[in-house]
């Protein structure tokens, strides 16, 4: 078992720079979630941690050692692929075995290690069959028992689950969990599903374009984003940003008819700025802004409302439990001002 | 008429072409050759009586057509044998990143679209020991000139080059097509285990093809088979009968021997040969591999 | 090549003949052999056609094999043509096969004008009879002799062509040099036959009801060769082939002293090398002096739906002025008995030695063709012994009387 650490990486395909340069550290035994969207850089970077791809520049340490002119197969990683990647012509345990069978270990040592893992992941009375004849819960297990056979420092998973429907979905997203708190060995996981990255991570790595823009626990990303980008990226349904405008008194809403909040920063009067509040954050109270709701969305145990702002944005507000609110209903809102955080509009970067 | 009945009648109302198609040019001469295979005398074109197995029979007595089989399962297992070998070994390096492979792919499958009948008759003039270019080429260098068309035993082995070389363009370019086919993240997941570029070609390259092999296998093996414009044009089946193909002979046998009962004797064999042949291969490779 | 090409060709000839039957009320189908097809015949044709207005000759070309499957696929589908050109021993073969009209009718009805058979050789006649009647009427008669290349021989030190094996297998070790061959072979099996026979061989033996193949006059002749290849290295390998071009094209291009070969090459010598200095000598004798026999006959068959018109046109064919004027201008040579005495035939040299073979002159399967016995696999197991012997230099003392066991065989078979 061994952390990972990133020194200054660099990879370009010809003229197009997908990895600037990016530094990361990745502890022993955590569980690390790359999370952006599609084109962020997230799964070549993963790439090029398992040697998939070549590093242009920089350094890969896997514990204390260099890895970076490795061949995959001897960076000591496994990695479980987003469409599975199982050999078509091999059955389960052959699958399963193969890297054991290329590194020359003993037939019953082999059988030992896939039973084991066929054991963990319930694949047992699966071994003799070709992928094709497994449902796709089954062969993403068979894709991760690959990986555990081969007792590797670091797990690589590629978008593991986009692949599966939703219930499924969540279920392997406990089990890899569960699979997590066993095993305790480094994981490294693309996603771009903020859900996948909140639930799973010891750590969220969240990248746009090549660079990170924050690393921290998902509380603490959630809690304090250090940019408009990751705050809005994380969290479900996303953070509200309303465009508001500072003066000597606090912050004024223009779609808040009214509302003025002392956020207790500095003011700059005049100075437009964008102000984000989560949708769970909000409260309604008699005393709050007038605000039209456009829908409402009833899932039992929590109501959403919809309005819509001037600049076309949707604002969407926790309504906190069933409540006889309708679509055209207008409610009242506040704003905590310990809640609200506020983004330069132009830097998008937080203002404290 | 209901429906359903409407449907169904539409349906064979399409099929009828092919349906007569093959009733006309297929199992009806199929038919005429079974029946003619068990007469005597001059089926087909004159007086014929029922011989029974005779025909059949004749087979084994006959030492041309124990020559021609041997002739030709040498010829059809060199021709598939060598074929596939090499269009994989090009194939291989082919589908890869590699600056002129479609100027190679080109060159390669331009014998494919030559006519039979020009190159062979090429291949007969490069090759013959005393008018041909290579002989000519080889005293020029000075090395010593072959003599393979005058060779019983190596003139066969001319006839599978070229057959080789005929058909290689085609099954590089099925191999091609094959091998960009298979999914990428396979080789990857290969790599992480541990697989060099070797293993990758043993264990992912290799069976994953297992499909097209057994395909290519059949269609070049039924076609080598069935060969006689080759030898008909290069060697006229010399030297020594080396060349003699069965269809050859069969050939021979009706046209110029008149004894079309026992051609359709050898036919009808050479169908069943073909059949069975095709059958075991398709038991021995044919491996269910789905990607999913 | 299809699985049973034979069938898929009378399948579709049927497919052709019932169109084809409905359409040519007034077409004569003629199948001739494509490098025959000379101007004089086209002219007789197009004479032909403006005789007899509204007749159409639908004249069709093909190589000899091509033509042969051509025609039986023909003969299974009831679709004959009505005059068809045929090479050596086709006419008794069909004629067994009762696939000919018989033509003494025709030919008693027009004695008068046309003198047939009373003007052909005897052998052109003989070579077409079955059972006592006549069923081809014969348009060429050839035979292979020796040509040689004079300047090579007189460089040599030799100023006139060997008549005898002796002499000629000394002319021939002499003018052999680097790149050059006293004696080029040819592998097409007709070739074989002018030693056998020379040697005092036969084919057939009608006695015996059984080939000659493993006599001792067969064996010395094939050894004789085989020694010509192998010991004295004054001959090259035959090289097997479908066409019996090489040994032509190897003296064309002067790298080859002597060859056996027929009128039908005196053209492509000419127009392939005009300025070689070649001539015609007669057949060399061992024990005898013989050659090879060839040629054409026109033949009508029964199923022909133009029988008279058919004959009409054999007749204009076969006419004393078109043979001279062929031969002249094609150097082939004719079976019309008026044709050798024409005068301006025997002026021409060429023509002249090749027509002095002809009296010795033998159809090689004609002993066996006339027994309605003959089958081609006989010759392919013979070639096959030949070429064991002259390829791989085999005994042929012990590879010939197996092969000649084997064809009697299938002679016996028939």
């Amino acid at each position: 078992m061994a952390g990972v650490t990133l020194n200054a990486v660099r990879k370009d395909y010809g003229t197009f720079l997908a990895i600037p340069e990016l530094d990361l550290e990745i502890e022993d035994g955590e569980f690390c979630v790359f999370v952006g969207p599609s084109g962020c850089g997230k799964s070549t970077l993963l790439r090029t941690i398992a040697g998939l791809e070549d590093l242009t520049d920089g350094q890969i340490l896997i514990g204390d050692q260099d890895v970076s002119d490795r061949h995959p197969g001897e960076r000591g990683v496994a990695m479980v692929f987003q469409n599975y990647a199982l050999y078509p012509h091999m059955n389960v345990r052959q699958n399963m075995g193969y890297a054991l069978r290329l590194a020359r270990e003993p037939k019953s040592t082999i059988s030992q290690k896939v039973e084991r893992a066929a054991d963990i992941l319930g694949l047992r009375d699966h071994l003799d069959r070709k992928p094709a004849e497994l449902s796709g819960g089954q062969r993403q297990r068979v894709a991760i028992g690959r990986a555990i056979v081969r007792n590797p420092k670091v797990f690589l998973f590629d978008e593991p689950l986009s692949n599966l429907d939703a219930e499924l979905r969540t279920r392997m997203r406990l089990e890899l969990s569960e699979l997590h708190q066993t095993l305790s060995t480094t994981m490294i996981y693309v996603t771009h599903d903020q859900v996948e990255a909140m639930t799973l991570a010891d750590k969220i790595v969240v990248l746009r374009a090549g660079r990170i823009e924050q690393v921290g626990s998902p509380l603490e990303l959630y809690d304090n984003p250090v940019n408009k980008f990751v705050a809005g990226f994380l969290g479900s349904p996303s953070m509200n940003f309303l465009p508001a405008t500072m003066t000597a008194n606090g912050l004024q809403f223009a779609d808040l008819d009214g509302a003025c909040v002392d956020f207790g920063t500095e003011p700059t009067p005049g100075k437009v700025v964008m102000v984000g509040i989560r949708p769970e954050h909000l409260e309604i109270s008699e005393d709050g802004a007038p605000l039209p709701l456009r829908s409402v969305e009833q899932l039992g145990g929590v109501t959403y409302g919809y309005a819509i702002l001037q600049s076309g944005e949707e604002f969407c507000v926790d309504l906190k439990g069933r409540r006889d609110i309708r679509a055209g209903d207008t409610i009242r809102l506040l704003i905590p001002p310990s809640r609200a955080l506020v983004f330069d509009a132009d830097t998008e970067l937080r203002i404290r | 008429m209901t429906y359903r009945q409407r449907r169904a009648l539409t349906a064979y109302a399409f099929l009828l072409p092919a349906i007569v198609y093959f009733i006309v040019f297929f199992f009806w001469p199929i038919a005429i050759e079974l029946w003619a295979s068990f007469r005597s005398g001059q089926p087909l074109i004159g007086k014929s009586e029922f011989a029974g197995m005779k025909n059949y029979l004749y087979i084994f007595q006959d030492k041309l057509a124990i020559k021609a089989i041997s002739a030709t399962m040498i010829y059809a297992l060199g021709s598939t044998v060598f074929t596939l070998l090499l269009a994989l070994g090009l194939a291989s390096i082919l589908a890869g990143p590699l600056k002129a492979r479609n100027t190679i792919r080109a060159i390669l499958f331009f014998p494919y679209i030559v006519s039979f009948v020009i190159s062979a008759l090429m291949w007969k003039s490069i090759l013959d020991p005393y008018t041909g270019l290579l002989n000519a080429a080889l005293l020029k260098v000075g090395l010593p000139p072959q003599y393979w068309l005058t060779d019983p035993d190596a003139a066969i082995w001319v006839l599978v080059a070229v057959s080789v070389w005929k058909d290689i363009g085609y099954a590089v370019l099925i191999y091609i097509a094959a091998i960009q086919g298979i999914p990428s993240h396979l080789y990857q997941a290969a790599e992480l285990d541990g697989a060099r570029r070797h293993h990758l070609f043993r264990d992912i390259t290799l069976p994953l093809l297992m499909p097209t092999t057994l395909f290519l296998a059949v269609v070049i093996m039924i076609a080598s088979m069935q060969e006689m414009a080759l030898p008909y044009l290069m060697t006229g089946g010399g030297p020594a009968n080396a060349t003699r193909l069965y269809s050859l002979h069969v050939y021979e046998t009706a046209f110029q021997g008149l004894n079309i009962g026992y051609a359709s004797a050898l036919s009808f064999v050479m169908f069943l040969l073909i059949l069975l042949i095709t059958w075991v291969q398709f038991k021995l490779l044919n491996r269910d591999i789905r990607h999913v | 090549m299809s699985k049973s090409q034979w069938l898929q060709s009378s399948a579709l000839a049927l497919a052709l003949g019932l169109t084809a039957a409905s359409a040519s009320a007034e077409t004569l189908r003629v199948y001739f052999n494509a490098g025959h097809a000379y101007d004089t015949y086209l002219e007789a044709i197009a004479q032909f056609e403006a005789d007899n207005p509204g007749w159409e000759v639908q004249f069709e070309k093909f190589q000899w094999p091509d033509l042969r499957t051509k025609l039986v696929a023909d003969f299974a589908a009831d679709n004959a043509p009505d005059l068809v050109a045929t090479a050596g021993g086709w006419v008794p073969e069909f004629a067994f096969q009762d696939l000919l009209l018989p033509l003494d009718d025709l030919a008693a009805r027009d004695q008068a004008e046309f003198d047939f058979p009373g003007d052909w050789f005897d052998p052109a006649i003989a070579k077409n009879t079955v059972n006592g009647k006549i069923y081809g009427l014969q348009i060429h008669l050839t035979c292979a002799t020796l040509v040689y290349n004079k300047d090579m021989l007189a460089e040599a030190g030799y100023d006139a062509p060997p008549t005898t094996w002796d002499e000629f297998r000394e002319v021939a070790i002499a003018t052999t040099k680097p790149g050059v061959f006293g004696f080029a072979p040819n592998s097409s099996f007709f070739y074989y036959w002018p030693w056998v026979f020379q040697n005092g061989g036969e084919y057939f033996d009608t006695e015996t009801g059984e080939v000659g193949f493993g006599s001792e006059e067969t064996i010395g002749a094939m050894q004789f060769l085989a020694d010509l290849i192998h010991k004295d290295r004054a001959a090259p390998v035959p090289v097997a082939g479908a066409d019996y071009e090489g040994p032509q094209k190897l003296f064309t291009s002067e790298r080859a002293a002597m060859i056996l070969t027929g009128p039908w090459d005196i053209n492509p010598i000419r127009t392939g090398n005009p300025d070689l200095n070649w001539a015609v000598a007669p057949s060399l004798s061992n024990a005898t002096q013989a050659t090879v026999q060839g040629g054409v006959a026109l033949a009508i068959p029964k199923g022909a739906q133009h029988a008279d018109m058919a004959w009409d046109l054999a007749k204009r064919l076969t006419d004393v002025e078109v043979e001279v004027a062929t031969s002249l201008q094609y150097s082939m040579t004719m079976p019309r008995k008026s044709w050798l005495a024409d005068e301006r035939v025997q002026a021409d040299p060429l023509l002249g030695q090749f027509g002095s073979c002809l009296p010795y002159s033998k159809d090689v399967q004609l002993p066996l063709t006339l027994t309605g016995k003959y089958d081609p696999a006989v010759d392919a197991v013979m070639r096959q012994a030949v070429e064991e012997v002259l390829y791989s230099n085999e005994p042929a003392a012990e590879v010939l009387p197996v092969a000649a066991e084997e064809a009697n065989k299938i002679i016996a078979a028939k």
